[in-house]
């Protein structure tokens, strides 16, 4: 007789703990799903910040275009001081149009050192941005035997899209500029207007060609609408500048001004009842800043 | 006269010596019964259970792919990504127990204005009235992502012809998730909207 009593007591344990675990093992799954969903949710909100920041009031979009103008200024500059060189009916404007290319020259260059200081200010924004975000990124849940700790930002990358080039048109007005343009292949043709690449060095012809102008890839606006800031997919992603790898801060800078984001973010779920017991889970969000406004008529 | 609590006690006295004594050794000792309870219960429904688990997996899975294919460049690409066979739901088929039958992706646009619904299946399909800066514009554009997947219980058995979806088959079930098409830019080199291309 107590031998059955034991029995049925035993059984009632044994169906009790059986429940128990499966109500256990429920709860971590739907922790799971509810903790990626949430950890993709906190990767994009964060890439899109970042994002908005690298283009804020057109900034990219106007140097781009002021590079592009002072390129334009120096080969016209140049072209009139061959003129007056060339043709006795101007040769005694030799020495002004000498200094006037001076002046494009080292307007050139300052118009570079700012496209510099911009990209270093920017780096130093998304720095001071992913400090900030990595304190204040959600908070830790906990679900019947299971805990969340709180998301945290493994690597934090600037840079551009494959297939991206500068909101720089052609410029219409100097045949002579655009001639040499095609020649080197630093035009790409659009349906509506040519436009420049990006990140490639456009020289002019010498004995400018000590001048660098580079141009930051940055979506145009067409038809003049301009591009609205988006996730985009990753397999596009061409990275610049690492502000962060594997959770620690990497050093690095770049010469262009970046347009996109990528944030690998993860989130360890630990078991409260089974030490040891943990797993985690990892979402990868890249975002494009917003495009070029449409230039001025 | 004995109170009622002293009554109540009684039979609950009277009932436990039952229970124990008698009941409880019964089924304990019931082989056949146990058996049976667990043969015909516990495994079948030990059986069944991963099939939410497997689902609560496929779909999170479904939800996080539609949203990667909405952030596609072009329509074109995004489905070519779907009909790839390298890239055909490795992950679903990965967790095993699923099998993936067949997937449909296309673009649903609703205008805002009429609030019409329409679907398309193929790029350069789309009328321009329902493009951005169309007639019926402003619209809402959706990746529609449907995938027909076949969820097997822990363990098939098929001992007969009669296949019960979930306990001696697989459950044939539709994951139909949205998302928000990103990319509402035009291609500078051709003019369209990527969403068209």
């Amino acid at each position: 007789m107590r031998q059955a009593r034991g029995n049925m007591l035993f059984l009632c344990v044994a169906i009790g703990c059986l429940i128990l675990v499966l109500t256990g093992i429920a709860f971590w799954f739907q922790l799971v799903f509810f903790s990626n969903q949430r950890l993709q949710d906190s990767g994009e909100k964060v890439a899109l910040i970042a994002a908005q920041k690298l283009n804020e009031n057109d900034n990219v979009g106007r140097l781009n275009n002021l590079i592009g103008d002072s390129r334009e200024l120096v080969f016209t500059a140049r072209h009139m001081h061959d003129v007056t060189l060339n043709n006795p009916h101007f040769r005694d404007y030799e020495k002004l149009a000498a200094q006037y290319v001076e002046q494009t020259r080292e307007g050139a260059r300052i118009v570079g050192d700012e496209r510099q200081r911009l990209v270093n200010a920017t780096v130093a924004d998304m720095r001071k941005l992913v400090k900030g975000k990595t304190t204040s990124l959600g908070r830790e849940v906990e679900l019947f035997d299971a805990a969340v700790d709180k998301p945290v930002i493994l690597d934090f990358k600037l840079g551009s899209l494959d297939n991206m080039e500068s909101n720089v048109q052609a410029p219409h007005v100097v045949p002579e500029l655009i001639a040499h343009d095609q020649a080197h292949s630093f035009l790409k043709r659009g349906k509506d207007f040519d436009f420049y690449v990006a990140g490639k060095s456009l020289k002019l012809p010498a004995p400018d060609d000590d001048l660098d102008f580079l141009l930051s890839p940055l979506p145009m606006a067409v038809n003049e609408s301009a591009a609205p800031m988006r996730l985009v997919s990753e397999k596009h992603f061409k990275p610049s500048v690492s502000i962060l790898e594997n959770g620690n801060d990497a050093i690095g800078s770049s010469m262009l001004m970046p347009s996109c984001v990528q944030v690998l973010m993860s989130v360890k779920m630990k078991s409260k009842v089974v030490n040891g017991v943990e797993t985690g889970t990892r979402s990868l969000s890249t975002a494009c800043t917003n495009g070029a406004l449409p230039p001025a008529k | 006269m004995k109170p009622w609590w002293c009554k109540a006690s009684g039979i609950v006295k009277r009932l436990r010596f039952r229970r124990t004594e008698y009941g409880a050794a019964q089924v304990t000792e019931f082989g056949a019964a146990l058996f049976i309870l667990l043969g015909c219960v516990v495994l079948p429904l030990l059986n069944m259970a991963i099939i939410p688990v497997r689902f609560g997996m496929g779909k999170s899975i479904v939800t996080a792919e539609v949203r990667r294919l909405a952030r596609s460049e072009s329509f074109s690409e995004a489905l070519a990504s779907v009909t790839s066979e390298s890239s055909k739901w490795q992950q679903l088929n990965a967790i095993g127990g699923i099998d993936v039958n067949e997937t449909e992706l296309s673009m649903k646009i609703e205008s805002t204005k009429t609030k019409q619904i329409e679907t398309f299946r193929a790029p350069k399909t789309i009328p321009a009235r329902v493009l951005p800066e169309g007639k019926d514009s402003p619209c809402v554009y959706l990746l529609d992502l449907k995938v027909d997947v076949a969820i097997h219980p822990l363990v098939s058995i098929s001992w007969t012809n009669i296949r019960i979806p979930g306990l001696t088959g697989p459950i044939p079930i539709r994951f139909h998730e949205v998302a928000a098409w990103e990319n509402l830019t035009r291609d500078p080199v051709t003019g369209d909207f990527f969403l068209n291309q």
